[in-house]
Formats: structure tokens, sequence, C-alpha cells
């Protein structure tokens, strides 16, 4: 397994911040509002949030600080409309057995089913597995990002994993090959 | 000793082993708690298929990553409201 990549840089200024951690701040959010929210909408609030907040913030680590921010303008949000956040819609029958499908479109197919389960996590669960397995953010900062302790995190995350390997083994069979 | 080399009757993980399983498939485990699990997957089945099972899963987890916004999306992100806000 690769060794992971993640390492945050000093935050100089607000806006060299930005640009450095916009794209994870982006796909952060994608993964938030679902595939019926707006991402965009949500980083330019939570920018707006880290503006406001940029002398408060401690220097320490900026991605941490800003996807803390973003998470919580999502939480507000969320609070704010009592949304449900209903689950997509499952993709029936995905994989038909009876017809011949093409290496690619098959592993296609899996990786959408793979992220429409994630995206049927409930989202405490959700979060951890986003942050720690998608991202590679080191336990550490997502749980700092996340406002809980260590323990808590790698609990939620053996637990998301777990569920995700349950809802995967109806659909599709995770082996040691990709298809 | 006797954990290493032990017989299952059922086919789940050992529970004392799972979180050194997710450690392993993480690529986090070093020194001799890698090696106890390693040596505990070459005896134990069920361990061995749920580290499997869990890595394979991993991988494929990692390839869904979103696609970063596009060029347009980051600029007009970059020129957003937050801007007017940061000025002095």
């Amino acid at each position: 397994m690769p060794t992971r990549t993640y390492a945050p840089a000093a935050a100089d200024s607000l806006e060299s911040a930005v640009r450095r951690e916009l794209p994870i701040l982006y796909r952060f959010a994608t993964r938030l509002t679902g595939p019926r929210g707006n991402p965009e909408d949500l980083v330019g609030r939570a920018l707006l949030q880290c503006a406001k907040g940029w002398d408060r913030f401690d220097g320490q680590n900026a991605r941490a600080w800003m996807l803390k921010v973003l998470r919580n303008e999502h939480l507000q949000e969320v609070r704010r409309k009592s949304l449900v956040l209903e689950p997509p819609e499952a993709m029936a029958n995905a994989v038909c057995h009876h017809m011949p499908v093409s290496a690619q479109a098959m592993r296609r197919i899996a990786l959408e089913q793979i992220n429409e389960e994630i995206g049927n996590l409930p989202l405490e669960f959700r979060e951890a597995l986003v942050l720690c397995d998608v991202e590679e953010v080191p336990y550490k900062e997502a749980a700092t990002i996340l406002d809980i302790p260590l323990g808590t995190l790698s609990s939620r995350l053996h637990r998301a994993r777990h569920m995700l390997r349950n809802a995967l083994a109806e659909t599709i069979p995770i082996d040691t090959e990709a298809p | 000793m006797k954990r290493l080399f032990h017989k299952h009757d059922h086919d789940q993980p050992c529970t004392f082993m799972v979180n050194m399983l997710h450690g392993q498939a993480e690529g986090r485990l070093k020194g001799f708690k890698r090696l106890y699990a390693m040596a505990h997957v070459l005896r134990c089945g069920p361990c061995r298929r749920f580290l499997e099972s869990l890595e394979a899963m991993l991988k494929r987890v990692k390839e869904t990553r979103p696609a970063d916004p596009p060029p347009e999306v980051i600029e007009k992100l970059l020129e957003g409201d937050w801007k007017e806000e940061s000025r002095p």
C-alpha cells in the first residue's frame, strides 16, 4: 500500500490557503452534499466563513481548519433547512449477469455502485470514511476536522467500512482482483 | 502462541485481530505488530479473507475520489464574496 501523501502546508495568507486547498474542499463538499446537492454553493459559503474567521485561525493547519469550517457550514444548513438526507435511489440490478459486459464497463459500474453505497452511509460514518479512506487525511487531522476523539474516529471508520462491505457484498463481489 | 495457531469454527475474523487487520490493510502497521499480523493471517483463514477483502475494498474506495473542480469553477470560487470579506 502506498504511503499517505497528505502534507499540510503552513498557511501564509488566506488567498494562498484557498488556492491550495480548494480541490479538497470541493471534493469533500461533493461528498457531503450528495449527487443532488450544490458543492459549489457550499464551498462558497464556507470560504466566506473562513474569511470572516481568518483572524481567529491559529495558523497551525489551514486544511484541517477550512475543512472543519466547511463541515460546520454543511451541518448548519442541514439543521436550518431540517433537511432529511435521503440516500440516492438504489441502482437496482446494476450488474446484469446475463449480458456480456466488458471488464472496463464492469469496473465503471462497480465504482458507481461503491460511490452510491458510500453516499448511502449515515453522515457521521460517511465523513470518516471519505476523509480517511478516500482523501487519505491522517487520523489526527480527521479527528480535528470532525471534532471527535481519535478513538471515536477509529470506531466510526471501522463501522463505516463494515457497513460498506456488507452493502457491497450483496451487489458486487469484492475480491482481490479488479474485474 | 495459542492465539497465533488456532482453529475457527465460524467465518468471522478473530475479535482481537480486527483493529490490527484494519491497520494492516491501511499499511499503518510497523515492526512487531506487522509481523504478528502477517503470521496470524498465514494461519487463520477467516482473518486472511477479511484482510484480503478489506484491502480490495479500500483500493476501490480510493478510486471513487471525486474529480477536482473544473477550472471555471475554481476561478469563480476564487473570485467569490469571501475575497471582499477578507480585504482589510
